[in-house]
């Protein structure tokens, strides 16, 4: 059988070597940036030259806590989001992709009614119309 | 002798194109050929095809993870030489470029707007496969894509 597109972007491969290499492209980024050689860096996470080396050759496969501390050391975030795949697929075939941008956080959201209901007092029969109900939703 | 057209990958979307080689007999139009192959008219396998469906089983795994280092260098995306490199002898015009996964090799050339893969090949083959893809190329362009 024939690998499709669909097949790639379902498989534990494709998204490995997504997050490996994209980690692979911050550090690399951060060491240019910072003039930092491979032992320098190696010297700032604590780490052997030899995790480094295997972090540069795009082949990293360790925790996640360790994933979130070299994200750090980079002054990045490891913003992760989760996207239904049958519509991540669906979107690809469209030619859509997914990107990550702020948008200005809610703050203090009030929801009103449009029609607003007088309150019932204590003790008043309250009823109900379903049907009218139906007809308005 | 042989003639060749090209043939997009399906499984590989991005900024840049990326085909495959197909390889037909000397007899063949090669020109209504491409032809039909951009409009979807005709099925037939190019070289990256043939090295998949030759693929062991144990291999599979690697082949996925190979497409998804092709889907990076066609969106322009970050890669170590490990994985993706130019290997393009001094003096030579048209680049050329090795991309690795595990014990799987793809090797191809620099088209206009993408790459051209020439043949798929094995980590404990690499100087023999390097010469075929390197004969394939010299044919390749000495035809003029044809």
């Amino acid at each position: 059988m024939k690998l499709t597109r669909e097949d790639l972007l379902k498989s534990n491969e494709y998204w490995k070597v997504q997050l490996q290499n994209d980690l692979y492209g911050i550090i690399e980024e951060h060491m240019k940036k910072n003039n930092l050689t491979r032992s320098n860096l190696a010297e700032n996470l604590n780490v052997t030259k030899g995790y480094v080396t295997q972090i540069l050759k795009g082949e990293f496969d360790h925790k996640i806590s360790k994933l979130i501390e070299l994200a750090l050391a980079c002054n990045k975030v490891p913003l992760t989001y989760y996207v239904d795949i049958d519509e991540f697929v669906k979107n690809d075939a469209l030619g859509k992709v997914y990107e990550v941008f702020p948008i200005t956080r809610m703050q203090h959201v009030t929801y009103e009614s449009k029609n607003p209901q007088p309150q019932a007092k204590p003790g008043a029969k309250i009823s109900f119309d379903f049907q009218s109900s139906l007809a308005t939703a | 002798m042989s003639k060749f057209v090209t043939k997009t990958i399906e499984t590989v979307i991005g900024r840049q194109q990326f085909k495959q080689l197909v390889i037909v007999e000397d007899k063949v139009d090669a020109i209504r050929l491409q032809q039909q192959i951009d409009k979807n008219e005709v099925e037939i396998d190019g070289v990256l095809d043939v090295y998949e469906s030759n693929l062991e089983d144990k291999y599979k795994s690697s082949f996925r993870g190979m497409t998804a280092l092709m889907n990076r260098v066609a969106n322009l995306q970050s890669l170590p030489e490990e994985k993706f490199r130019d290997i393009t002898p001094d003096k030579e015009i048209v680049k050329e470029y090795e991309i690795k996964y595990q014990d799987l090799r793809v090797y191809l050339i620099k088209i206009a707007n993408g790459k051209l893969i020439l043949l798929g090949g094995f980590k404990n083959n690499q100087d023999s496969d390097l010469k075929k893809f390197r004969a394939l190329k010299r044919q390749f362009l000495e035809k003029g894509g044809y």
